[in-house]
């Protein structure tokens, strides 16, 4: 039997206390946002074993958990990061901790922060005008229980050279929500990466919007590092105008839960989307990628690659469904998913959708699934190289084609760290 | 010197079984410091078994018998202990590893080798002139050094860089299995002289091989037949010629 229970069902029974958020110290409009917020996320459904998207995930339970926990977006001071990673010199460092800003380089005029120590009204017409596209129970959820906003946004013809990281650091048994919204007018470009980092039991709740002008170019890199107890939902959103680019990398190391939902409209002709993710769970860690491509201007292009490798006992759920729509010529799309299972109890889920309603379309889609070659790793082997090191070789050998896309050399060099055997010579 | 001292390979009543079927039985050959051997047989007598069993593939089971390589019983010794001992396979086919680069490859190989008897990783510069001149040795191209490891190459440059692998790590008994197979002429005089170049005293060379081409070349001390997994007759290079005019019938026949 289909299961079309509410949320409304779980929250009215929950421990979730949104005072905090929606109290006195915020102006009128943003409480009356929070509002229809919470109205709106209260009467989705919660999504089923029959709903594609989740079939693989128990969003139910987590939802339950999440409804227990305390929302806590606020900084201890004891719990800090080390200050010393906000300086850095190639790059505008911005900090959350718990959700809530905390220290910066110095802001140049395209970054704004929303908080209680910082101008609000700016924000006045970014809250108003309807900034989720995707209105899914996720993006909702950001929205009630979020407290501060980073908004990048460029001017006309503004090409930032400089890279801006956004950490975002959480340490308590809590839910906390960043959010994070792009803007990259016309003609301007924009490079930004993103560090999610937990350190305890923590709910988070993520959202990203991202609006691209038209002939705007935007390079995103994403690293979703989280301890193991942590539940992570993460909802993004790309709108792309005329001669729009979009690049974006992620990797997800995994977590309790770990789960990116994106959504990528091309709706000015020629705008390109390019999204690379790897996820890498081990012990009984669970990580997901919904993505959805919809192309609905001509000469539009998307180009996905997810590349898993999963270890332990973790499971990788991909789903991904590229629609080109009608009256829309000249597509181009593909769509790929690779699994490398380097464990015997760890599973995959893969299910790569296409849906085309124009014939002038190139599109293809293809998804794969297999362990360590055995005859790979006794060659390298018969080298004198332990087993270990040998299977380290071929994971960094799988995962290199994405690596190799990467133009950030800073972003390299971190992953090349985290991966040791990743080879950088060819 | 003792006797067992100059022996590298000593082979006893060994039979392998892969995949549920029995392909050596009961094979015994020996092979002393500096000497060059040949195997020659038809397919399917057991010849690229016995390079694979030696070399730790694990697909391939000693069902009894016995593999004592420089005095030591191989058969609890890991695929890489082997490497490192200073055993080399050549692959018969060469396997593919795109995303990893030959030279990062060779490196971390010269480097575990290097570990195992407890000396530190070779320089950078030590390295890449030793590279240099040996791919230059064998007419390999500097830019197949930055590619993947034989990602892309032809039949006769993943053979020429088998025997590059070969030269770098300097083993003490080499097997390679048909790296004659699929050179043209000259691509052959190159691997042989590669081959020769790495002969001493010290080292022993099994080759696997269908024909006498490459044997005219490296002149080996001891040309076996194998059929039904074992040697049935043993000579020298003017046995390869003759099997070459004659084939293997009259041999097995007699047999």
């Amino acid at each position: 039997m289909v299961n079309s229970k509410k949320i409304k069902s779980l929250f009215d029974n929950s421990k979730l206390d949104l005072n905090l958020s929606l109290s006195s110290e915020y102006p009128v409009w943003f409480q009356d946002f929070k509002q229809k917020s919470l109205d709106r996320f209260k009467e989705h459904n919660i999504p089923s074993v029959t709903d594609n998207e989740w079939k693989y995930t128990k969003i139910d339970s987590l939802l339950e958990l999440l409804f227990n926990r305390e929302v806590l977006n606020r900084i201890d001071p004891k719990e800090l990061p080390d200050k010393n990673i906000v300086s850095d010199k190639d790059a505008i460092c911005i900090h959350f901790h718990n959700g809530q800003y905390f220290a910066s380089s110095d802001l140049p005029n395209h970054i704004k922060i929303f908080s209680k120590t910082h101008d609000k009204d700016i924000f006045k017409n970014l809250f108003k005008s309807d900034i989720n596209p995707q209105r899914s129970f996720l993006s909702d959820m950001n929205s009630i229980i979020f407290s501060d906003t980073l908004l990048i946004k460029t001017l006309q013809n503004q090409k930032v050279d400089t890279e801006i990281h956004i950490i975002n650091h959480s340490h308590y048994d809590s839910i906390i929500a960043p959010r994070v919204h792009i803007h990259v007018a016309e003609n301007s470009s924009l490079k930004i990466f993103e560090h999610v980092k937990s350190s305890t039991q923590s709910v988070i709740s993520h959202l990203m919007t991202i609006f691209c002008e038209a002939d705007s170019n935007l390079e995103f890199y994403k690293l979703i590092e989280q301890q193991k107890d942590t539940h992570f939902l993460s909802t993004q959103t790309a709108q792309m105008a005329e001669n729009s680019k979009v690049n974006c990398f992620s990797w997800d190391f995994g977590a309790k839960t770990s789960t990116t939902n994106t959504l990528a409209e091309l709706d000015g002709k020629k705008s390109e989307f390019h999204y690379s993710a790897l996820f890498t769970p081990s012990h009984d860690h669970h990580s997901g990628n919904q993505l959805r491509v919809e192309h609905n201007a001509n000469k539009t292009k998307s180009r996905i690659k997810i590349r898993g490798v999963l270890n332990d006992q973790s499971k990788g759920v991909f789903f991904g469904k590229i629609k080109v729509n009608e009256d829309v010529l000249g597509t181009s799309a593909f769509m790929e998913n690779k699994n490398l299972l380097i464990s015997d109890d760890a599973t995959i889920s893969t299910q790569p959708i296409l849906e085309i309603y124009n014939d002038d379309t190139e599109c293809s889609h293809s998804a794969t699934s297999g362990s360590i070659d055995e005859e790979k790793l006794f060659y390298i082997q018969s080298r004198g190289i332990p087993e270990i090191a040998a299977k380290q070789y071929l994971i960094g050998s799988f995962i290199k084609e994405l690596i190799n896309e990467i133009t950030s050399i800073k972003i390299k060099t971190l992953l090349q760290n985290n991966f040791q055997y990743i080879d950088n010579q060819s | 010197m003792s006797i067992e001292d100059k022996i590298i390979l000593k082979i006893r009543d060994l039979s392998v079984s892969t995949d549920g079927n029995q392909i050596l039985n009961g094979l015994n050959l020996t092979v002393k410091k500096g000497e060059t051997h040949a195997i020659m047989g038809p397919n399917g007598s057991g010849k690229s078994t016995l390079a694979k069993t030696v070399a730790g593939h694990p697909d391939y089971l000693i069902t009894s018998g016995k593999i004592k390589f420089l005095n030591k019983d191989l058969s609890s010794m890991s695929v890489n202990e082997r490497s490192n001992l200073g055993l080399f396979l050549g692959f018969q086919y060469p396997i593919e590893i795109p995303g990893l680069s030959n030279t990062a490859f060779l490196k971390a190989a010269i480097n575990a080798q290097r570990k195992f008897y407890d000396l530190e990783d070779i320089s950078a510069h030590d390295f890449l002139l030793q590279l240099k001149s040996t791919a230059d040795q064998l007419g390999l191209d500097q830019s197949f050094l930055s590619r993947g490891v034989n990602e892309g190459f032809s039949g006769g440059e993943k053979k020429r860089n088998e025997i590059m692998q070969m030269l770098m790590l300097n083993p003490k008994l080499s097997i390679l299995d048909e790296t004659d197979s699929g050179l043209d002429i000259d691509s052959m005089k190159v691997v042989a002289r590669g081959v020769n170049s790495s002969r001493s005293e010290d080292s022993s060379t099994i080759i696997i091989t269908h024909y006498e081409r490459l044997l005219n070349y490296l002149v080996p001390d001891y040309v076996h037949v194998f059929f039904d997994g074992k040697i049935i007759k043993t000579g020298n290079l003017e046995l390869a010629n003759e099997l070459e005019k004659k084939g293997y019938e009259w041999l097995i026949q007699k047999k």
